[in-house]
């Protein structure tokens, strides 16, 4: 069976998860993407999914390892501390 | 985990030196997805202000419109979930010229709801919102190779000790799955899953993969858990029972007389696949350079690889079609690379 974009979605969800602790964020981004961009007339899916991977920059290892190197951990960036936007 | 330890202010500078390039990056990412690649400005435009947008495209309205999102996410993050608060956000997001006017007045209209100020809190009514309007479209070899890269990058960007190592893992079992004559769909499906066996190790800390020194018992338990972090980020037991490539590279560890990790799977519980994906990964291992020795030459990687064989660990078959890939001149520097969104 092939895999599909839910599935890929999905994955990097639990990535983002995994890394970043960034995961709450990227949902609220996600949820008023999808909802301010249908008042405009803007796709459901590309918006909720595009809002999603606002931040996916953020895991560039460079970056995690910086935080790992400073802090310890291997499970590293958390927006509720960072105040990252 | 090492988050407690950090104060606000190392985290604030920290991010300040490279949020421009969490943008840039995002976006080379999202425009190797194909289901959105188009939408990869939108990615690296969502900081931008509503004067370097231009109101009347698409793809500016919608970095703007995620822009607002991120603002507001944020503050309900930081700050306290009461009316008094809510009205504080709607003020500031009214009057903010770091906003287009379309932006504005749609959030103007949702955020008149109390169930949306309810809803954006709650993780639950989150994630379901999210997962249920997911497409489930189909994703062609190509799509799929596509992703594999940007995992692949990601794993291999993680340390300097290992910056073609899956790379040059994905190229070889390729070709021994061609020459095992697994066809070429098959050896496809090999390809991608190398390119994620090693996926885990995004999560490991750079203190124990960079270690110079032999590891600790403990140390030792933490890097091999990178299997497991694998194992959950491709989807668990659920995923792996719908998609039997991804336990492929799940088995990198696993040998053939069960004395391998995380299960101790013997014999006929590793598949072809499996075990070209686990030879390939000795062989390339003992050839680089690790922090505490030298990379080994292609004769002593063979022949230690040999032993392992005759002791029952490794499969004699793969390592037969690997001595005849060698003996034709097995070279990795013949690897296309694809650019790698990481590298600015």
């Amino acid at each position: 069976m092939r895999f599909n974009t839910k599935e890929m979605y999905l994955l990097l969800f639990r990535l983002l998860q995994k890394v970043s602790k960034i995961d709450l964020h990227s949902l609220q981004v996600a949820y008023m993407s999808k909802i301010m961009g249908m008042e405009l007339g803007f796709s459901k899916h590309r918006m909720n999914v595009i809002g999603f991977l606002h931040d996916i920059g953020l895991l560039n290892p460079v970056q995690v390892n910086q935080v790992q190197r400073m802090h310890g951990g291997g499970e590293c960036f958390n927006k509720k501390l960072v105040g990252v936007r | 985990m090492g988050v407690e330890n950090a104060s606000i202010r190392n985290w604030l500078a920290l991010d300040s030196g490279v949020q421009e390039n969490h943008a840039v990056i995002g976006s080379r990412i999202v425009s190797k997805i194909r289901d959105i690649a188009e939408l990869s400005d939108v990615v690296e435009k969502h900081h931008y202000y509503s004067v370097l947008l231009d109101p009347t495209t698409d793809q500016d309205v919608m970095a703007n419109v995620i822009h607002l999102a991120d603002t507001v996410s944020i503050s309900l993050i930081a700050g306290e979930r009461t009316v008094k608060h809510i009205d504080e956000v709607k003020h500031v997001i009214a009057n903010s010229y770091e906003f287009l006017e379309k932006a504005r007045d749609a959030f103007e209209k949702i955020s008149e709801k109390k169930g949306f100020w309810w809803s954006v809190v709650d993780e639950d009514t989150l994630y379901n919102e999210f997962e249920q309007d997911l497409e489930e479209n189909p994703l062609s070899n190509n799509d799929l190779q596509s992703l594999g890269d940007v995992l692949m990058y990601m794993t291999d960007v993680k340390s300097k000790f290992t910056t073609f190592h899956t790379e040059r893992i994905a190229y070889l079992s390729r070709l021994l799955a061609r020459r095992a004559h697994l066809g070429e769909e098959r050896s496809m499906e090999v390809f991608f899953a190398a390119k994620i066996h090693d996926l885990g190790k995004v999560a490991t800390p750079i203190s124990i993969l960079e270690k110079p020194g032999k590891l600790t018992e403990e140390e030792t338990f933490v890097m091999q858990r990178h299997i497991f972090d694998s194992f959950l980020i491709v989807g668990g037991r659920e995923a792996i029972e719908k998609h039997r490539l991804l336990h492929w590279g799940i088995n990198h560890h696993e040998r053939l007389d069960g004395s391998g990790y995380p299960w101790g799977k013997s014999g006929a519980e590793l598949d072809l696949e499996s075990r070209i994906i686990m030879l390939a990964d000795v062989f390339v291992a003992l050839t680089e350079d690790r922090p505490y020795r030298k990379g080994m030459s292609v004769e002593a990687s063979l022949d230690i690889i040999a032993r392992q064989v005759q002791s029952g660990l490794l499969d004699e078959y793969v390592f037969i079609k690997l001595r005849d890939l060698v003996a034709e001149g097995l070279d990795f520097s013949a690897i296309e690379h694809t650019k790698n969104p990481f590298l600015l």
